[in-house]
């Protein structure tokens, strides 16, 4: 999707539950940064090789192995790329964290109830919510007490957002909060 | 080469100057002659960019062929007049009207269109690629074979349109209007839809696998043959909808209605029919 400062590629893996992937772009630098790697592949590759682009680093929504599962691959490629993760092995993303790509920052979210680490990225009116929110419907939890907290996290941090703002989920199509808000019957 | 605007030469105006004169629009002392200018010109060589046409009358003339590449338009009447075969790549085209206007095999692309008006415009074979259309009110518009790939059109009207073989990937259209549109044998892989008015729409043959089509409303509307994989129709209204011989496959009507719709001849493979209502007693 076309943008004014910031380009948002997706790339869609069938063959891995679905999942999307993301390459966001500064137009100003040229600076990108990839959002989960789980199908990481030739395409992605090409698209940022053809566009003159560099990876300055890379944001690992959870640690489920459709959103990581290429992530060696990917270090090697680019070595010099910041991994934004909650990996438990010193990597964390605090609430509020600030994030800067060129000329454009960002903020993360921590959104905990498909997984523990689950971490979101608002970055110029996109968001980049991995398996928290998606069209329609939320993650799914292994438990009520998860499922709540989800939904509280949601609605905090995300539903904030304006109307307008692009949500970029894992799997499945973009939607935006105003959508959000008025249709999905989990909110 | 671009151009540098000059102020108009009125000195109570602070406007800029149009191309090809001294003035802005309104003070233009000849605007015939002008427009003759114009259609020669744009005859033999391209306008440079970075032009200004702001609020020009462009109404009722014939500029085929128009070379006119990241271009300010800005509230331009175009009503009546053929812009067939037209590049506008990249040019503003913010509030303008374009009644009865032909814009048949142009390059809309990377435009920025909002508030774009007019009833029956022709702009079928036509590159709208990632242009921006929001609020755009274009009435039984014909865009057959037309490229709206990653453009945004939201909010906007295209009811009793014609969309037929079109190519709409990524096409960003929540709360578009294509009521009584025919949307049949074109591509919506991606797009996201969702409040899209659809009733009495015809989306035949169609691929919308992916695309968000939550709290469409879509009574009397007919996805037949269409390829319905993992699209979303969360809170949709598909009452008396026809979805026969159409692929639903992991396909989401989460608290759709489907009161009276056709499903003969679909699959039916994996897909969600949580809160689903098929009459009026569900």
């Amino acid at each position: 999707m076309k943008d004014k400062i910031i380009h948002v590629e997706r790339f869609n893996f069938p063959e891995v539950e679905e999942v999307n992937s993301f390459i966001i772009s500064c137009n100003s630098t040229g600076k990108a940064l990839i959002v989960d790697v789980g199908g990481f592949d030739s395409r992605m590759e090409e698209y940022i090789e053809i566009n003159n682009l560099t990876v300055e680093s890379l944001f690992i929504t959870h640690a489920h192995y459709d959103h990581i599962g290429k992530i060696d691959a990917v270090i090697a490629k680019y070595p010099a790329a910041r991994i934004y993760t909650d990996d438990h092995h010193g990597n964390s993303i605090s609430e509020g964290e600030v994030f800067e790509l060129g000329k454009v920052s960002g903020i993360f979210h921590r959104i905990p109830g498909h997984t523990d680490d689950m971490a979101v990225l608002h970055i110029a009116g996109h968001l980049f919510t991995g398996d928290s929110l998606f069209a329609g419907s939320v993650g799914g939890t292994h438990s009520s007490a998860n499922y709540f907290k989800q939904i509280q996290g949601i609605s905090t941090k995300l539903l904030k957002y304006p109307g307008e703002t692009i949500i970029h989920p894992g799997h499945g199509p973009d939607s935006t909060i105003e959508l959000e808000k008025t249709f999905n019957p989990f909110l | 080469m671009e151009v540098v605007l000059k102020p108009c030469s009125n000195k109570q105006c602070r406007q800029h100057a149009i191309w090809g004169a001294d003035t802005c629009w309104q003070h233009l002392a000849d605007p015939a002659g002008w427009r003759k200018k114009l259609v020669a010109f744009a005859d033999r060589e391209s306008i440079p960019q970075g032009s200004n046409f702001t609020e020009c009358d462009l109404s009722n003339i014939y500029i085929e062929r128009l070379d006119a590449q990241k271009c300010d338009f800005t509230g331009v009447n175009f009503d009546n007049t053929i812009l067939r075969s037209s590049k506008l790549k990249g040019s503003i085209l913010r509030r303008c009207s374009a009644n009865n206007t032909d814009l048949s095999d142009s390059n809309l692309s990377e435009t920025t269109s909002t508030g774009f008006s007019g009833i029956r415009i022709i702009a079928t074979n036509t590159n709208f690629n990632n242009s921006c259309f929001k609020f755009a009110s274009l009435p039984e518009a014909n865009l057959d074979r037309s490229i709206l790939t990653g453009s945004d059109w939201e909010r906007s009207d295209l009811s009793y349109s014609i969309l037929t073989n079109t190519q709409c990937i990524d096409w960003f259209a929540p709360f578009i209007n294509l009521n009584n549109s025919n949307l049949t044998a074109s591509d919506f892989r991606f797009a996201v839809m969702g409040g899209a008015n659809l009733t009495d729409a015809v989306a035949s043959d169609s691929n919308f696998q992916r695309a968000n089509l939550c709290g469409i409303k879509g009574r009397k509307s007919s996805f037949s043959g269409s390829d319905l994989y993992y699209v979303r129709f969360n809170a949709a209204n598909l009452d008396l909808a026809n979805l026969s011989n159409s692929k639903i496959t992991r396909t989401i009507f989460r608290t759709a209605s489907l009161i009276g719709a056709n499903l003969t001849g679909s699959t039916k493979e994996t897909a969600i029919w949580d809160r689903t209502r098929f009459s009026l007693t569900d």
